[in-house]
């Protein structure tokens, strides 16, 4: 048993990256945890809860990166540009 | 044994042996992941569905006054209630994915039979299995939903393979059932299969081309000749024997690394001071 061999290559380049947000305690912080990359969000939940599941979290939930509109950014000079 | 709790310790097994192979399917299959969170999360599965295992078989040892750990080290292959779709290892990656995705509904549906149930101990423990076991779901269903051409002819010839195998394991509805008229068990197993059957057209028709009139054929309620009701299987399917290796090693070495920590702790081993080591002067 294993399927290794026939893997089917993939372009997880062109992945969706995820951001992945989880709270310790009710009344705590929002800690961003890392991110993970998937096809799609469905699969991206399920990675996120999996791997990131150091902590009996109260809270978790991932956002796109796409979506993350940057405030203070290392990349852009933002209200200078 | 009262009637009831054999009843109870032949479902629970049903779903605890499918837990099992399952988490040894996922163990396998780990690294087909495309990514690291990929892998990872088929780790966590597989890590799930074990711990989920070790735990009712934890349960009914205590209930039934077995000895510890008999029900994991002290059973043969032929013994264990699996789900007989899992008795056959993956062709390709559209294969397990439809195998471990219907596995996965089946599992929650029958076991979610006991949520708010009589016995609160096993409903807390559903309530709590059934917290993870839904990201199980939707991790697969995720990647049926992102499966290339190719892998989507594969699941449909999967679901036409092992769905009616799948389908089945819900038996008959004879309307006889001793857990449901005691109250362990809160909702019937027919609605426990018509749940199934939901989350499998749902996902499937999105995933496939395949009507939802198509996917319910390949999910059929007919028994096969012989069908053994207890054990919820055909008679003769069992665990491929590589796999049942995997599972529980006859190996020495992988003996010893596989005993339980309660076991192995005794042994106190010094994997430090190793006669093997010179102690060599690097000043």
């Amino acid at each position: 048993m294993g399927l290794v061999k026939q893997k089917t290559a993939r372009n997880t380049m062109d992945w969706e990256y995820f951001e992945v947000f989880a709270r310790e305690e009710p009344d705590g912080p929002l800690f961003h945890l890392g991110s993970v990359s998937a096809p799609n969000k469905p699969a991206a939940v399920g990675q996120a809860r999996m791997v990131y599941s150091e902590k009996p979290w109260v809270e978790m939930c991932i956002c796109p990166r796409a979506e993350v509109t940057p405030v203070i950014s290392v990349n852009d000079m933002i209200g200078i540009a | 044994m009262a009637a009831t709790d054999k009843a109870l310790m032949q479902e629970l097994l049903c779903i605890a042996d499918t837990d099992w192979v399952l988490g040894h399917w996922y163990i396998k299959v780990m690294l087909n992941g495309r990514s690291l969170p990929d892998c990872t999360a088929f780790a966590g599965m597989g890590q799930d569905s074990l711990g989920h295992t070790r735990a009712i078989f934890r349960l009914l040892e205590d209930r039934l006054d077995l000895p510890e750990h008999q029900l994991e080290f002290g059973r043969q292959p032929d013994a264990l209630h699996d789900l007989e779709a899992l008795s056959r290892p993956p062709q390709n990656w559209g294969d397990f994915l439809m195998t471990a995705f219907l596995t996965e509904c089946a599992v929650w549906r029958l076991f979610s039979t006991f949520l708010g149930g009589s016995d609160q101990a096993l409903s807390g423990m559903v309530k709590h299995f059934g917290k993870e076991l839904y990201f199980h779901r939707l991790g697969l269903e995720g990647w049926m939903l992102a499966a290339s051409d190719e892998e989507r002819a594969d699941m449909k010839a999967s679901l036409a393979e092992r769905g009616a195998e799948i389908a089945r394991w819900f038996g008959e509805d004879d309307g006889e059932d001793t857990l449901l008229a005691a109250g362990i068990r809160a909702s019937s197993v027919a609605d426990a299969r018509a749940g199934f059957l939901d989350d499998a057209v749902s996902v499937i028709t999105q995933a496939t081309d395949l009507s939802e009139d198509a996917v319910l054929e390949h999910l059929p309620t007919s028994l096969p000749e012989g069908w053994d009701a207890v054990k919820r299987k055909s008679p003769g399917a069992t665990v491929p024997a590589t796999l049942w290796e995997f599972m529980i090693p006859t190996d020495p070495d992988t003996v010893a690394l596989r005993r339980p920590l309660a076991v192995s702790v005794d042994d106190n081993l010094d994997l430090v001071d190793r006669a093997e080591y010179s102690h060599a002067d690097y000043a």
